[in-house]
């Protein structure tokens, strides 16, 4: 992974520095909350219902057991001992003091990491696919891309005040496990007929109010061109996204409402203009940047009978194999995806002890580095078949072996009410019911690879316009009602689910969604996901179902 | 009005022409016209012998066009700190247009932002209302000694020199700026030489 | 007879965020049951009043008025937002389901 080098250490303790004198400012008066929210807000400091929040970067969800061992060392020291891994592979938390958040800075500065832009109308964490390096479906490694922009990105001079948040996604593979079509910018690696890897530009994609896949502008981007076109794309949409209204301030509606042929033909202009100039990026460079993601050196290895055996003998962990692990591209190998979903918790939690039980599994068994998923889980992706038994007693021992990847009970949730002060109504506790309902391990294999996707608010920090069962909260004079959605998908056949009917009270959420799973159960064909049979069969048996009487 | 410029507190010559008839005004006034004004009275400003233009953030840059040859200061403005397009239009005045006159931006700006606007192409601003310009000043030049470098090619940073220092072709070393780096009366100068030296 | 609007003031300490009821002594307090309550519009212009004063002395951040329940026994809010705001997060607990039920 990306190593920092004398520049970064300096530029992390010199921003770090800056904050603490703005926070000395705010606390002697200097600057008023009006002055200081801009400031604290590109430091990933939020005030939300209970107290400060703070944002911290993990670039591309990619950390080292050090780091961990760090983010653990922060949760117990300045608050309380747990931390919350978000949609955008980065981790909350919840209960910081302001002024103890420059010392946190400092700390985080120690061991190279940083909360910079992780709020704020700038350019937020570039994520990527979490099996980077790893998957046997990769064409390269989407990090190392998503690191070059995360620099250039970094305190831009021009792209400080844009009209609102900007996101940005890149992935290498075939499949394509980072929602890159729900993205300000979407990149995602091709092959052109030369055999030459570039990227397709897709532009507009985003959830919220207004949710809608993205368009692509350029089928295919030469890599050494990448950053002067996104300096073209983000300088159009600097001068030309919308200023007076909050809610049409993304790129999307700009998108939607210039044309794309005229956002395009504009972006193209300007990036004739700076092309080929001081951004091109030269080849050296990119080497630069690919070494430090080397892959570790892996020996293949045929099938392990110990493995097989422990399989056998242990029904849970065989369970666990299904469920939690995906293919490497070194026979011998595997990926394993860490659940922070168990069934009846808080999706995407872990406790500083687990944090470090990470750490430590991430040592013994994968290289010790670590990935977060924008699912809310965890990641080792460099794992031996031997190993895999052991890893998974001592993720047991960390209450942190749940086989629930891609099955219902792995639930995404945003804090929600319970934490937001953006929400309507809570996420979290409807996660816990609906994943305890569910919990029986038969049932949800049973029922099979389902996604379920919980926002509190429009702003669908939840994603919920993407899952396959989509949850909505909203207020309703002053009580907590949950819409429904199905049909949403956030891989390579990116669709925005629709609303299957009124929304339901706070009792009766987990009714509803037992009645949609009975009636999947019912009128699946062999084998066919729940997504397949939405797909076939339209809404209307699950309307009906739900709403049939009314 | 104050004005700090490249570090400095000036008092502001410039007079906004702001709905007045010009053929009202002594042509020795440095007058400050925003885009439609321009169009409205053309040639009569040829009269003047220091013109400014003023730009509101939805004003395209490029219909500047060939005026810029005849103006010394292009005004850029920010309604709110947050309204950020002021920034792509200096970096464009600068940049595409190779404006080497003052940019000057107005309106509701923190002190955090100085250094954003340095590195953009600005060289001067005016201090907010009731705001002291000494202390602005100070900032103007202690901000841009805040970072020794930066990620990304701006209108400020020198390529790095040194190649045993870390670094890779898109960081660059910040220049260290000192305090009046600008010669005193140099705001009376037309052109050129109010530039600062842009390298990219 | 118009229903009488009960009120109380609330605002995050700034140093630490934590929520913050304003009681009847001036002093920020972060016990709900504490807090003063507002019973009419010139008592509740006071209390905003005072919050602002906090504002400018640095004590607290983004001071508002929410309404109390006239007919509970006890101070209790009428939103979901500030039940949560006084009990914590409810997330991994019962502790809505049982203050609402009470």
């Amino acid at each position: 992974m990306y190593a920092y080098d004398a520049f970064d250490h300096a530029f992390v303790r010199e921003r770090a520095n800056e904050f603490r004198e703005q926070v000395a400012r705010r606390i002697a008066g200097e600057l008023t909350e009006d002055e200081f929210k801009p400031l604290r807000l590109m430091n990933g400091l939020y005030l939300q219902l209970h107290a400060y929040m703070l944002r911290v970067a993990i670039p591309y969800g990619t950390l080292s057991s050090r780091q961990m061992r760090r983010l653990a060392h922060i949760a117990r020291r300045w608050d309380r001992g747990y931390g919350h891994f978000t949609t955008r592979q980065n981790i909350q938390f919840n209960w910081p003091k302001l002024v103890d958040t420059p010392d946190i800075l400092d700390s985080l500065a120690e061991v190279e990491m940083h909360a910079i832009q992780t709020s704020g109308n700038c350019i937020r964490n570039v994520t990527a696919d979490p099996f980077s390096g790893a998957a046997a479906d990769e064409i390269e490694d989407s990090r190392v891309w998503a690191e070059i922009i995360r620099q250039w990105a970094t305190l831009h001079p021009e792209f400080t005040f844009l009209p609102r948040k900007f996101k940005i996604a890149v992935t290498g593979a075939e499949s394509d496990r980072t929602a890159v079509k729900f993205h300000d910018i979407g990149l995602r690696m091709r092959r052109n007929t030369e055999g030459e890897t570039g990227f397709e530009v897709i532009v507009g994609g985003g959830q919220g109010r207004t949710p809608i896949v993205g368009t692509t502008i350029r089928a295919f981007l030469p890599k050494r061109h990448l950053l002067s076109y996104l300096e073209a794309v983000l300088r159009t949409y600097n001068l030309l996204g919308r200023r007076d209204n909050l809610y049409k301030a993304r790129i999307k509606i700009l998108l939607a409402e210039t044309g794309v042929e005229a956002f395009t033909e504009a972006v193209e202009a300007e990036w004739e203009r700076i092309r080929d100039g001081a951004l091109t990026l030269p080849e050296e460079e990119i080497r630069r940047i690919e070494a430090h993601f080397a892959p570790p050196l892996l020996a293949a290895a045929g099938p392990d009978p110990a493995h097989v055996a422990a399989k056998l003998e242990h029904r849970d962990f065989a369970a666990w194999c299904r469920s939690n692990l995906f293919p490497h591209r070194v026979p011998g190998h595997a990926i394993v995806t860490i659940s922070l979903k168990t069934p009846g918790g808080i999706p995407g939690d872990a406790t500083a002890a687990q944090m470090d039980a990470v750490a430590d599994l991430a040592d013994r068994f994968s290289h010790g580095e670590i990935r977060v998923t924008h699912e809310q889980n965890l990641v080792l992706a460099d794992v031996r078949e031997t190993d895999l038994f052991a890893l998974w007693q001592g993720l047991g021992e960390a209450g942190l072996a749940s086989a629930n990847i891609g099955l219902i009970s792995d639930i995404i949730a945003c804090p929600g009410l319970d934490y937001c002060n953006l929400a309507n109504a809570r996420a979290i506790p409807v996660a816990q019911r609906i994943s305890r309902h569910f919990s029986d391990p038969a049932l949800a294999e049973e029922i099979g690879p389902i996604t379920l996707n919980i926002s509190g608010c429009i702003n669908a920090c939840g994603h919920h316009h993407a899952g396959h069962i989509g949850i909505l909260g909203v207020d309703k004079h002053g009580e907590e009602f949950y819409q429904i959605t199905l049909g949403g998908a956030a891989d390579d056949d990116a669709a925005v689910g629709r609303i299957l009917g009124p929304s339901v009270p706070y009792d009766g959420v987990v009714e509803a969604i037992d009645t949609i799973i009975q009636t999947y159960r019912s009128i699946r064909e062999t084998d066919e996901r729940f997504i397949d049979t939405v797909r076939r069969t339209g809404i209307n048996p699950f309307k009906e179902a739900l709403y049939g009487d009314r | 009005m104050a004005i700090v410029k490249n570090g400095r507190v000036f008092d502001d010559p410039w007079q906004a022409l702001d709905g007045r008839d010009p053929a009202g005004i002594d042509p020795a006034t440095p007058l400050l016209v925003n885009l439609a004004e321009l169009g409205a009275h053309g040639g009569t400003l040829d009269r003047f012998s220091r013109i400014g233009v003023s730009l509101l953030p939805a004003d395209t840059v490029h219909d500047l066009g060939k005026t810029l040859e005849r103006v010394e200061l292009v005004a850029v403005t920010f309604p709110k700190f947050n309204d950020g397009r002021a920034f792509s239009q200096a970096r464009l005045i600068r940049e595409a247009l190779g404006f080497k006159g003052e940019i000057r931006a107005t309106g509701h700006i923190l002190r955090d932002q100085l250094n954003f606007l340095r590195r953009g192409g600005v060289d001067a601003i005016e201090v907010p209302e009731g705001a002291p310009a000494d202390s602005w000043a100070e900032a103007w030049t202690s901000e841009a000694n805040r970072f020794k470098g930066y990620y990304q090619p701006a209108l400020d940073n020198r390529k790095d020199e040194t190649p045993a220092r870390p670094s890779g072709p898109l960081r660059r070393w910040a220049k260290p700026a000192a305090v009046g780096s600008l010669a005193a009366g140099a705001l009376a100068v037309h052109g050129a030489s109010c530039a600062g030296a842009w390298a990219y | 007879m118009a229903k009488p609007k009960l009120q109380v003031l609330t605002a995050n300490r700034l140093s630490d965020g934590t929520v913050v009821y304003l009681d009847a002594h001036e002093h920020w307090v972060e016990d709900l049951a504490a807090a003063e309550v507002a019973r009419t519009e010139t008592d509740a212009g006071r209390l905003v009043r005072l919050g602002d004063a906090a504002v400018r002395d640095r004590l607290v951040v983004g001071p508002y008025l929410f309404a109390v329940d006239p007919k509970a026994d006890r101070i209790r809010p009428v939103s979901q937002r500030e039940h949560i705001r006084a009990l914590g997060p409810t997330a991994g607990t019962d502790l809505l389901d049982t203050h609402l039920g009470a």
